[in-house]
């Protein structure tokens, strides 16, 4: 059976106002926002400072350990995230609540200024998709400082791997197969069992 | 102490993140990293993809494996980062030397990095000409998968 979770114009202003403010407290002792009953503190962030790091790793180690690095803290943030959504009453228990704490995935990107995307699930091959047809932040602000050849968003690979997987209770790992920040028309995500990468992309 | 318990808790921390790598992958390399037993102060070895994931490992926990792995992928990485800064070409292997023992790293075909720790006392060159042997058996069995 094929999933499909789309977030509309209208859905991503709406879960806007719940992910960005309903769901997000401030500690003015601190200073400081909490998200959801999280413990982990929350700030704003630009997309571009994301970038600026994976930028500055990969001019040091090389791409590929440089995207793993990064690719594994928004791997934490995508599961830390799914588990605190699966907390939400809202969610429902049909499949054991698997494909629709999957589905909310999309709506909490976009309340969170990620981007508005689209999850497209196939239970019978187990490929899961996640696209953002006007890219990412972290895209566009890639974008923004210049085209480049390599894909700028291991982090949301991480992250919507760690999504993904503690919502079906799956091991897969994502790539990075368009990218607005190579010039791509949009950023799109597909699941992998086990990627296996021969070439390095050029500096 | 403190500096490797944080390193193997951060390891295990990404535990729900490892991909399990394809089983003929696996079994594929392991008869390879196994034929260092026979090398005088070998200790133990970890094959990783280039981005740092391990594929197979004779060591004691995958937490270990995996610290080995990325830093084994981030010392390649800024090992062929300084070559092209410097124009040397390709990077071969390097050679870490310790007060405690010797980590090689080398290329094993395109797609993956072979990492050997060695006892501080062993014989460097025969080292050395066992692991280049090992790590292009391992290269020609990936590109055979």
């Amino acid at each position: 059976m094929k999933h499909t979770f789309r977030v509309s114009e209208a859905e991503s202003a709406a879960a806007f106002e719940r992910v960005s403010k309903a769901l997000l407290t401030h500690d003015a002792r601190q200073g400081v926002n909490y998200w959801a009953g999280s413990p982990h503190p929350t700030m704003l962030l630009w997309a571009g400072r994301i970038f600026d790091f994976l930028r500055v790793l990969e001019d040091i180690v090389g791409y590929y350990p440089a995207r793993m690095q990064s690719y594994l803290v928004g791997y934490t943030s995508g599961w830390d995230g799914a588990t605190v959504s699966a907390s939400f009453p809202a969610d429902g228990k049909e499949d054991g609540g698997a494909v629709r704490l999957l589905s909310t995935g999309t709506e909490i990107l976009a309340g969170a200024g990620w981007g508005r995307g689209a999850i497209d699930y196939d239970d019978g091959t187990g490929v899961v998709r996640w696209a953002f047809p006007e890219g990412t932040a972290i895209g566009l602000a890639a974008r923004a400082s210049g085209l480049r050849d390599k894909p700028s968003c291991p982090f949301v690979a991480g992250f919507v791997a760690g999504w993904t997987n503690r919502s079906l209770g799956v091991q897969v790992e994502f790539q990075e197969l368009e990218c607005v920040g190579k010039g791509d028309a949009r950023c799109l995500f597909e699941s992998v069992p086990f990627l296996r990468t021969r070439t390095e992309p050029s500096p | 102490m403190a500096a490797s318990r944080t390193t193997a808790q951060r390891a295990a921390d990404f535990k729900t993140y490892v991909v399990v790598p394809p089983a003929d992958l696996s079994s594929a390399l392991r008869e390879e990293l196994l034929s260092f037993r026979t090398l005088q102060g070998w200790l133990s070895a970890a094959v990783t993809r280039r981005d740092g994931l391990t594929i197979q490992h004779t060591l004691a926990t995958g937490a270990e494996a995996a610290s080995l792995s990325a830093m084994a992928a981030a010392l390649v990485g800024s090992a062929r980062s300084t070559g092209n800064e410097l124009e040397q070409g390709a990077f071969q292997y390097g050679i870490v030397q310790y007060n405690e023992g010797v980590l090689v790293v080398t290329e094993a075909g395109p797609e993956a990095i072979l990492a050997c720790l060695l006892a501080s006392h062993v014989n460097l060159g025969l080292a050395l000409l066992k692991i280049h042997r090992v790590s292009k058996s391992i290269g020609a069995r990936l590109e055979a998968v």
